[in-house]
């Protein structure tokens, strides 16, 4: 019995191991490529590792396109982003965890249901709308509509936290006559931290990732974020692809830095939304 | 504990609701002030300083080229600032901005536009006419001019650029093979370069494509390289005698058998002789790469890849040359070139017609004309000996240049290219381009995959594109 | 519950009404942004893009009323429309149930008692946080026909090359193993799942003198049933809008093979210059989620149990 159990543990390893191995691979291939110069990225068979590691690569990608600007713009969409969808999807997900008010099973069916709606039926005459206010270029519409409660699935996700506090926190800040904006404020939003830097976190990732709008909206290579930015090393003429690979891994590095630090945070968000539905 | 705390928590609120209402204004704010931002910003006030914006694409140089050219404009009309809208890339992400400009009603004044979209856009009024301009000593080269039905000229290509073979001078010596011709007089036939091609294909353990140990799976090296996209296609079919319309313009001549034939030649070249990479249109390796990394020994390739070449041969020191196209049944090639044109909506046309004819005067961009990247656009460019030597007698321009690409574009350029004619090539070419990716993975042959799709080309032909030519 | 008794008989007074009222007003405040959110960014736009559908517009220019003619369009002349179709539909169905199949697996294998399960959690987990437009480019370089590492792999072992990407065939397949690569999040709501499979329950079938197919069929899959119906059907909304891997890899090709719903309207809408076709598109993959969401609906009453108490 007991040796069967070892067994299985001892495959289960195994599996897991070559799993992982597997599923590294293509992060393994990008920073193997980002180090070669364009003769070795060209071996058939391929090299596994060059021989001498090039890391002017990373010199040369960020110098051949304006990275660090690329880098400023996408903080500058990222900061109101961060801010706007803390600030209104915390007060709309304790508005629907604890106030009673008409409607209300209604309207947070409604917002909830759009996390099923495509956001291809609405891209257009979104984008039309913008382009009337003559906002196209600016970074207004990748911010502004995060003001708006920061989207559903952020709004559900801290409703399903406010509601594991317990009530008699707040029933006993009422006896003391507090109002729900200082309850919101001073009691709950406190409780819920990890909850927001969960949303946080993914807002953070959700902006850093975002292709199909910086796309649509920003003209300008001046407007440009790092994900549309790395696009231009599949040059309008020619395709570098040892610099495209450096140019790629520093686009990939800050995410990973801030899934490695906030790993647990992750895990919970992860594990609280796909268990409350 | 609680009620000690009251007191603050209510000056907390106060703060918090402080804040949070000026974020909503700010939110709202912004929504509200940015369309009155964007008026601001073209009409300038006061004296008669007038603002004209340029928008482009290209890579880096580019970028630095094109605003040392914009300088150089407004040095001579101090009265005029342009601002210079650079967007890196070309094609749909492009055309989209455009259009997103188009809807917004923040179009720039001129621009370097998608060419394949020029017509479409020239047939609804969204261009100026520049008829006027290129006359006399400015006319412009007859193959890049962007002509709608009724003779307006709304665009012309801001160079004029040829198809050539580039190739890697160091293999064909390795090899003891012969240099592609750099005189159209001279040119190799079809088969010639397809044997020459298939000596200078290798396997991983060395055996070209003529030896019977020839491994077609496991390649070091290919021999050609043609890019599949519509220009390639139609100077070969054209090369064959065939071409994708009659001569007139007024009907698909797709199915003709020397177009077909052409399609499977070039098709062939992958699938059964396997002396070309086999990808699709958007696969290729990049000229540059490809000669570079020695994968590629000759390939086919607009003349603009020139400047790349030349700045990897300074820093790699890769050495090239130029030949001409091999040839089916004539000896062809065409040109091709983004257009410069002046927007109709621009609210000072005669000063944005004034900075169009400034920059498409090759004596303006110097930087493109001397470094590689443009062709000139002018015919007096290519009989003035002084203006001529200005263009090619630099280190950018190899001693071959003046037969391989001037004389040759002199004598061997095609009719235009249907973008200069017709409008709405790019919904054709949506058409045609998924039934040759099937010729190139060798699933049809060419003959199969034309006659299942000319049913959707003739529809479209008299749908979208005969109406617009009257 | 137990306030109810007290409630009602004070509702007629006006203090209470008023406290009432006052949290009411209190918390359309709160959620005020979410709802004007909904009304202005997604159901607004909706209806918009319904009535564009009807139009005739080519952005530069007027738009035109043309009722019925789009949809008519797509569905009888369009070259694109029915391959685009084809493509979303293959894969939308292929990358969902293999992300469940493979993401389950994963989470059944890490819920074991293994060492080093949170380092495998890492490993597993990474990929979904790569961008997908560095994604794409790298991929696009495994799959790289003559030097990607892929056909280095198949050669090795003595198969003939794939064309992936570049391949009609082979085009969906190698998005969804792309996809698939990238999936790991839904491990990670599983592997949080299977700790609320009930142990006892578990023991009870090794005691019955059941196997692990007896337990995974009778004890595990059943509780699991909620998580997976719950990623089914997010993950069809999400594959259904595929769009940057395309647009970077394939450009849609080849031979259309991966011209995905969302490729096809960015390219009507702003390629060709027809925004009422691209809504009209935009339309049919909005029902088409909706037609797809209900069955999944619908069938889960046959399959999906709950056990315990509802939220």
């Amino acid at each position: 019995m007991i040796k069967r159990k070892t067994i299985q543990k001892s495959l289960t390893l195994v599996v897991l191991i070559g799993g992982a191995l597997i599923a590294s691979v293509p992060l393994y291939w990008l920073v193997r490529s980002s180090l070669m110069t364009l003769g070795e990225i060209f071996i058939f068979p391929p090299l596994l590792w060059p021989k001498i590691m090039r890391w002017s690569n990373y010199y040369d990608a960020v110098t051949v396109v304006n990275f660090l600007l690329y880098f400023k713009n996408t903080m500058t969409i990222m900061i109101p982003v961060l801010f706007g969808t803390l600030l209104t999807s915390s007060m709309v997900g304790y508005g629907f965890a604890r106030m009673r008010f008409p409607l209300k099973r209604f309207w947070f069916t409604l917002i909830l249901s759009s996390l099923m709606l495509p956001y291809a039926v609405s891209m257009l005459p979104t984008f039309l709308l913008w382009a009337r206010l003559g906002a196209i270029n600016t970074f207004y519409p990748l911010t502004v509509p995060i003001w708006f409660g920061g989207g559903a699935f952020n709004i559900f996700l801290l409703r399903q936290f406010f509601l594991t506090i317990p009530r008699e926190l707040e029933d006993a800040a009422i006896i003391d006559g507090a109002s729900h904006f200082q309850i919101f404020a001073r009691i709950m939003t406190p409780l819920i931290k990890p909850a927001l830097i969960v949303v946080g976190l993914f807002t953070f990732l959700n902006v850093w990732n975002d292709f199909l709008n910086p796309l649509i909206y920003l003209n300008e290579e001046k407007k440009y974020t790092l994900a549309l930015g790395l696009m231009q090393f599949q040059g309008t003429y020619s395709t570098d692809w040892s610099l495209l690979m450096a140019g790629a891994t520093i686009v990939v590095i800050p995410p990973v830095i801030v899934f490695i630090f906030g790993q647990k945070y992750f895990i919970e968000g992860v594990t609280m939304t796909g268990l409350k539905v | 504990m609680k009620t000690e705390q009251t007191p603050k928590r209510t000056l907390n609120r106060r703060k918090f609701l402080q804040l949070s209402s000026t974020a909503a204004g700010l939110a709202l704010l912004s929504a509200c002030a940015a369309p009155a931002a964007q008026p601001g910003e073209s009409a300038v006030p006061g004296q008669e300083q007038i603002l004209l914006r340029y928008s482009h694409w290209g890579n880096e140089d580019e970028k630095a080229s094109t605003w040392s050219t914009l300088q150089a404009f407004m040095e001579q009309n101090p009265n005029i600032t342009v601002e210079q809208m650079y967007i890196p890339e070309a094609g749909d992400p492009y055309l989209q901005k455009m259009n997103a400009m188009a809807a917004s009603n923040t179009l720039p004044d001129g621009a370097l536009f998608p060419d394949a979209h020029t017509l479409n856009w020239g047939l609804r009024d969204m261009f100026l006419d520049l008829s006027e301009i290129y006359t006399g000593e400015h006319e412009k080269v007859d193959a890049i001019q962007y002509r709608t039905p009724d003779g307006r000229i709304v665009g012309v290509s801001g160079a004029q650029e040829i198809q050539l073979i580039w190739y890697n001078k160091d293999l064909f010596d390795e090899e003891g093979i012969p240099y592609p011709p750099a005189s159209a007089e001279e040119a190799w036939s079809w088969d010639q370069s397809l044997e020459f091609a298939k000596q200078l294909t290798v396997d991983i353990n060395g055996n070209n494509a003529l030896s019977a140990a020839f491994d077609p799976t496991s390649l070091d090296r290919f021999g050609f390289q043609i890019g599949l996209s519509d220009m390639p296609v139609i100077t070969y079919m054209r090369s064959n005698g065939g071409d994708i319309f009659n001569e007139d313009w007024t009907g698909l001549t797709l199915d003709a058998p020397q177009s077909v034939e052409a399609i499977q030649m070039m098709a062939d070249l992958m699938n059964v002789h396997s002396v070309m990479p086999k990808l699709t249109a958007g696969g290729t390796m990049s000229t540059d790469s490809g000669l570079l990394s020695r994968k590629i020994a000759m390939a086919m390739d607009g003349q603009w890849v020139l400047e790349t070449l030349n700045r990897v041969r300074r820093e790699e020191g890769l050495n090239f040359g130029i030949g001409v196209l091999p040839y089916i049944q004539d000896k062809v090639t065409t040109a091709t070139g983004g257009p410069i044109i002046a927007f109709s909506a621009s609210q000072h046309p005669a000063e944005a017609m004034q900075l169009v004819s400034f920059i498409m005067d090759p004596a303006n961009t110097p930087d493109y004309i001397t470094g590689g990247l443009w062709m000139p656009n002018e015919k007096r460019w290519y009989h003035e000996p002084e203006l001529l030597s200005i263009w090619i007698d630099n280190e950018n321009h190899p001693p071959e240049y003046k037969s391989a690409v001037v004389d040759y574009s002199l004598d061997y350029v095609t009719r235009p290219l249907p973008i200069y004619r017709l409008p709405n090539w790019p919904g054709m070419w949506q058409i045609l381009n998924p039934a040759l990716e099937q010729v190139w993975l060798g699933e049809k042959t060419a003959e199969e995959a034309i006659a299942g799709v000319m049913p959707q080309a003739s529809a479209y032909f008299d749908a979208e594109i005969a109406p617009l030519m009257i | 519950m137990t306030a109810l008794p007290a409630d009602k008989p004070t509702k007629r007074f006006f203090p209470t009404y008023s406290l009432r009222r006052r949290e009411a007003i209190a918390g359309y405040f709160f959620v005020a942004p979410g709802i004007l959110g909904f009304l202005i960014w997604v159901f607004g736009p909706m209806v918009a893009t319904l009535l564009l559908s009807f139009t005739d517009w080519p952005i530069i220019g007027q738009a035109k009323w043309v009722g019925l003619d789009n949809y008519v369009r797509l569905f009888t002349v369009d070259p694109f429309f029915y391959k685009s179709l084809r493509a979303t539909l293959y894969f939308a169905f292929g990358s969902v149930f293999l992300r469940i199949v493979y993401t389950f697996l994963v989470a059944m294998l890490l819920n074991q008692d293994v060492r080093g399960k949170a380092f495998f959690r890492t490993v597993y987990y990474l990929p979904s946080i790569v961008p997908v437009v560095a994604s794409s480019m790298i991929w696009m370089w495994l799959y790289h026909p003559d030097f990607g590492l892929f056909n280095a792999i198949l050669k090795g072992m003595g198969l003939p090359p794939s064309r992936w990407i570049h391949g009609t065939q082979s085009v969906i397949p190698s998005i969804i193993l792309m996809d698939l690569w990238a999936a790991s999040s839904t491990i990670l709501i599983f592997l949080a799942g299977l700790q609320g499979v009930p142990r006892q329950l578990l023991e009870a079938v090794e005691i019955d003198g059941g196997n692990w197919w007896n337990k995974l069929t009778a004890v595990t899959l059943p509780h699991m049933t909620p998580f997976i119906f719950f990623n089914m059907v997010l993950g069809f909304v999400s594959a259904f809008q595929i769009f940057t891997q395309s647009f970077i890899m394939t450009n849609g090709g080849p031979n259309d093979g991966s011209l995905f719903f969302v490729l096809l309207i960015y390219r009507e809408a702003f390629g060709n210059n027809r925004m009422g076709l691209a809504c009209a598109i935009a339309w049919i993959l909005f029902l088409l989620i909706a037609l797809v969401t209900f069955l999944v609906f619908k069938t889960s009453r046959s399959w999906v149990f709950y056990y315990g108490d509802e939220e």
